[in-house]
């Protein structure tokens, strides 16, 4: 690294490595997505693309940052970036600001930063840390006590995050954690063994929800039965769906997204407008688009040159696919109801920025995946 | 260079990818279906749940028909009023002050500003501001020119002949739509066609419009043209309303309709009733189709024709009228005893045991068929609202049978009677009555539908009705004929009087006090052009069908013959005008002097029919009481309780009750002087 002319060269090669495909990814996701911000904002809310299209352009600015420095300076950055979002998260439990009944936000002036949506950028990056260095260690694969430091990792702030409270968030922190472990070198047995834990504790979680919690989940299994209370999100969502047919309805022509039925619209829902207004080739399109850049992820993370840019790959590609999955699982009515973001679809900064970390990462990955 | 990590360490690597990209796959593919599922396979249902949601149409009515009376005289039209909606939205947006504006437009509909702004405010796209305002208001409303303030054109429903025909006509609701009469009945012709003004409503149920609702307000309600004859109506209503308001009635019902086509004519209900501003709880309905009545002694009429037609009586028959008839253990009366008399006498004097005595050689089936064929416990089928059919019971016991043969135990609207009497006047056709003579398109005024003359039966010959009508013009011609009172100067008129007990709620039997007295009668007799029934109900004092309704019958018929032309026979022969009529009309035009009656002390004393209705009750005592200012208390000791209510009830006295059985003891006591309408106070116990 000391050698100038070296690193002169290796800048050259790493721009020859760039994955330009992973770009024209992003890059579509996010026309498509202020695009169709613009089509979902124009009935009540502000023209909000306008803002989210700044954002993304400021959020690219700082992925390609991230790309610049070898992922290997981020093992031990990583913890600091952990420590400092803990913090954030405990300061947000005190001193948050409070939208409709979470304590979610921490107001930076007139930016309000949603510190768990960091949390899954620090988890992703601590994991990777701790497994690079545990896994290289190890003699043999780990049996359930090797799981309890990642698992701590993970539900620390997931359970933060869980008081908030912002289930949806949470559950995709601990998707990605999960993911990674079973990418780690860990015996079947025990991957099968916390599987059965699991279940027996989520139906102990299940009686400390909160009603509001319990109430979705209940609606989720039966949504008619209640259309016009916890039901009502996923019948007006799937109705939203529905009514776009083959081809959809035309941009800025749906009546749903038009006339307000459907709540969370340019956040939570933002799926139902683009698949309300395109229809079913315009669903599929987008789904092939997330396809792309997440197959694109496991390349990246299958090729990394090291554990720890393998996990983050990882880690990065699993924080996608969960949100999406979730996200549109839960707007087509086959999850329930939770707040996850659909990445660079939905409104909202802090979810722009910890994707395009996520990016940043990914790239940095790719683009060191030989060894210089 | 590939960094080079042990085989172990790549196989797991690769293993794991397989495995993490199979997972991802199937997250795709789960997706993926399920958009097929919703996108494709659940699209239509999904699609029309959207639609169902989100469509509303908001529908302009359009100018509703008119209603004319037979010769093109309008009795309901439809002014253009301007109405005034708001859209707040726009309102908020672009006025200056909001507030402001809503006070200005406030102060100019004279809406209170409070109230009216709370109105505004509860978020809706679509605010109705005032519906049918004035000219002058509309001109206020545009020289304000607020934005999102807009006026439309509608249309106000107006009667210009007020009370007229007021019950027949019924009422429309705001909306426009007929609540009631023939509003109601003729709705489907008179509202024409909306025009539907698309708009929308979102998640919050707020209404917006797609579209300014423009001039486009669709076909308008077609031109009904009514049977009715509107000055004919007027003579009715005045003749009815004079006779309810003379005899102190509750009410009164007043019908006429042209016999051989069974048009009705004129259809008065009193007290009025103005549709152009009803208020709340006047009572509505056209008492002509919707009150069932025991019809009495009219009644008598259909039994003998029925019994002429089957031949179980002939007209040289001698009926046995000269005591009581006894019949299931009650004893018939008559008021007086007539002897044996033909079957003429029996209806020209109202004799119940007459009538009886021919409804026992029907029989129970003959007399329950006969009454059925003239259209009795069948609705007369004018397709008013609320039409009933009254109710024509079996009469399964020898004393049904025998009061059904003068109108008691059966129930019948004052239509029906006309109506049954028009097949008599019609020569044995009995009509089905109609309200509709012609439907007109509104535009060119070419006829669209036009009502026919519809026979519902043949109910007894012509002979047979020929025979029914000299018989009838006796009621009214007859030196003891009950019906003298509805003879016109200058036409000879058939028809028979009615005089029913009505029964009674609170004794359970009849009341002794409250009658329904008619007189149902056509004319010319010979040759009939119309047929005319009046109905009061709960005549006070006078209270017999040939002293209270035969009188407006008299009018009206005088007014229905001029009215068609018909030439005046000239006065006959044998039978002059009685001097109660002479006195009581206005100078007649030159009527010869009356002789005499030959019988004047019976004439002034007028005996009508003998009540009907078991248990006969000694009417003269309350006739008696109801003169003088006081009545005295009635010694009740010993009466069951029925007894005593009906008692005290024939002078007008109430009766508070207590106890059950006989009476033992009563206040005041007996023989005290008391006003009339004073509650005696009963104590009853059980007997022994």
């Amino acid at each position: 690294m000391a050698d100038v002319s070296l690193t002169a060269a290796t800048e050259r090669h790493r721009l020859d490595l760039f994955p330009w495909h992973v770009a024209v990814a992003v890059a579509l996701i996010c026309l498509v997505g202020v695009w169709n911000l613009a089509s979902a904002s124009r009935s009540a809310h502000a023209p909000v693309w306008v803002t989210q299209a700044w954002i993304m352009g400021a959020a690219a600015v700082l992925a390609l940052l991230v790309t610049l420095f070898d992922h290997r300076a981020y093992q031990r950055a990583a913890w600091v970036f952990y420590g400092l979002v803990l913090v954030l998260l405990v300061v947000v439990f005190f001193k948050g600001r409070v939208v409709m009944g979470a304590r979610r936000w921490i107001g930076f002036g007139s930016f309000n930063l949603q510190p768990s949506e960091l949390a899954k950028i620090a988890v992703i990056m601590a994991l990777a840390s701790w497994f690079h260095y545990d896994d290289e260690r190890r003699r043999s694969p780990r049996g359930l006590a090797g799981t309890i430091i990642p698992l701590g990792l993970t539900l620390l702030p997931a359970l933060l995050i869980l008081r908030q409270p912002d289930l949806g968030t949470a559950l995709v922190v601990v998707a990605i954690g999960v993911t990674m472990l079973i990418f780690s070198r860990i015996r079947w047995r025990t991957v099968a063994l916390l599987a059965a834990i699991a279940v027996i504790g989520g139906s102990f979680a299940y009686s400390h929800l909160k009603p509001y919690q319990k109430k979705r989940i209940e609606s989720f299994l039966n949504p008619e039965g209640d259309a016009l209370g916890a039901g009502y999100h996923a019948m007006q969502s799937k109705i939203a769906v529905g009514s776009g047919q083959a081809l959809g309805k035309g941009w800025g022509q749906g009546t749903q997204t038009m006339l307000s039925f459907l709540p969370e619209q340019h956040t939570d829902f933002i799926f139902s407008v683009w698949a309300e207004e395109h229809g079913f080739v315009g669903s599929l399109l987008l789904l092939l688009l997330y396809f792309w850049l997440i197959a694109s992820g496991v390349d990246i993370a299958g090729n990394a040159r090291d554990r720890f840019g393998h996990f983050l790959a990882v880690g990065v590609t699993a924080m996608l696919f969960w949100q999406m999955t979730i996200n549109i699982g839960m707007v087509t009515g086959v999850l329930p109801v939770v707040g996850v973001t659909l990445p660079l679809m939905s409104y909202g900064g802090s979810s722009v920025l910890s994707v395009f970390l996520g990016l940043g990462l990914l790239l940095n990955v790719a683009m060191r995946r030989f060894v210089n | 260079m590939r960094a080079g990590p042990d085989p172990r360490a790549t196989r797991w690597i690769v293993l794991r990818i397989g495995l993490v990209g199979l997972a991802f796959l199937a997250g795709f593919g789960g997706l993926a279906w399920r958009a097929v599922q919703l996108q494709v396979v659940q699209r239509d249902k999904l699609s029309s749940e959207a639609r169902d949601q989100y469509l509303r149409q908001f529908v302009m009515k359009p100018r509703r028909g008119a209603v004319t009376d037979r010769n093109g005289v309008l009795l309901a039209g439809s002014a253009d009023a301007e109405s005034v909606f708001i859209d707040p939205e726009v309102l908020a947006d672009k006025a200056a002050s909001m507030p402001a504006a809503i006070r200005q437009l406030a102060g100019v509909l004279g809406l209170d500003p409070k109230a009216f702004g709370k109105k505004v405010d509860r978020g809706a796209r679509f605010v109705w501001a005032k519906r049918r305002i004035s000219p002058a208001e509309a001109g206020a409303v545009r020289r304000l020119s607020l934005p999102g303030v807009s006026l439309v054109s509608e249309t106000r429903r107006y009667y210009p002949k007020v009370t007229l025909a007021g019950q027949l006509l019924g009422v429309t609701g705001d909306e426009g739509s007929g609540l009631d009469g023939l509003e109601l009945a003729l709705d489907d012709l008179l509202r024409g066609e909306s025009s539907r003004v698309p708009s929308q409503k979102d998640g919050a149920h707020r209404v917006a419009l797609l579209d300014a609702p423009g001039s486009a307000r669709g076909r308008e309600g077609a031109r009904v043209e009514l049977t009715i004859d509107q000055g004919l109506q007027l003579a009715t209503e005045r003749a009815l309303a004079a006779a309810v308001r003379g005899s102190h009635a509750l009410s009164g019902v007043a019908l006429a309709l042209d016999p051989a086509t069974g048009e009705v004519l004129a259809m008065a209900s009193d007290p009025p009733v103005n549709p152009n501003a009803v208020q709340s709880g006047q009572e509505l309905r056209n008492r002509a189709v919707t009150d069932a009545f025991e019809p009495g002694s009219t009644i008598k009429t259909f039994t003998i024709a029925g019994a002429l037609e089957r031949g179980v009586l002939k007209a040289g028959d001698a009926i046995d009228c000269s005591a009581g008839y006894t019949v299931g253990g009650h004893v018939i009366h008559d008021h007086k005893a007539l002897g044996w008399v033909g079957p003429a006498r029996v209806l020209a004097a109202s004799s119940n045991v007459g009538a009886a005595r021919i409804g026992a050689r029907l029989g129970k089936q003959g007399l329950s068929e006969v009454l059925a064929s003239f259209g009795f416990g069948e609705r007369a089928g004018v397709d008013l609202p609320g039409e009933r059919r009254g109710q024509l019971p079996f009469p399964k016991a020898d004393i049904t049978l025998a009061t059904q043969s003068f109108g008691q135990g059966l129930t019948a609207t004052p239509l029906q009677v006309v109506a049954a009497m028009g097949a008599i006047a019609n020569g044995g056709t009995l009509m089905r009555p109609v309200l509709v003579k012609r439907v007109l398109d509104p535009a060119d005024g070419s006829v669209l539908d036009q009502g026919a003359p519809t026979p519902v039966r043949r109910v007894i010959s012509a002979t047979t009705a020929a025979t029914m009508s000299r018989w009838l013009t006796g009621v009214v011609e007859d030196a003891d004929g009950t019906g003298k009172r509805a003879r016109p100067d200058g036409w000879r008129v058939a028809g028979k009087t009615g005089t029913a007990q009505k029964s009674d709620p609170v004794s359970g039997g009849y009341s002794a006090d409250r009658h329904f007295s008619s007189f149902v009668g056509f004319a010319p007799a010979e040759s009939p052009r119309v047929v005319i029934g009046v109905f009061i109900d709960e005549p006070k004092g006078e209270i017999y069908g040939g002293e209270v309704a035969a009188p407006p019958f008299r009018e009206i018929a005088e007014y229905a013959l001029k009215m068609l032309g018909v030439p005046t026979d000239g006065p006959p022969a044998g039978a002059p005008p009685s001097p109660a009529l002479a006195a009581a009309g206005p100078p007649r035009q030159a009527a010869p002097p009356s002789p005499p009656p030959r019988t004047p002390a019976s004439a002034a004393a007028s005996p009508d029919e003998e009540l009907a209705g078991p248990p006969p009750v000694d009417v003269a005592a309350r006739r008696v009481a109801g003169t003088s200012a006081g009545v005295a208390v009635p010694a009740l000791g010993g009466l069951p309780a029925r007894a005593a209510i009906r008692t005290l009830e024939a002078l007008d006295l109430g009766a508070d009750l207590t106890g059950s059985g006989r009476v033992v003891s009563q206040a005041p006591a007996p023989g005290r002087v008391v006003d009339r309408g004073a509650r005696v106070k009963i104590t009853l116990a059980p007997p022994g």
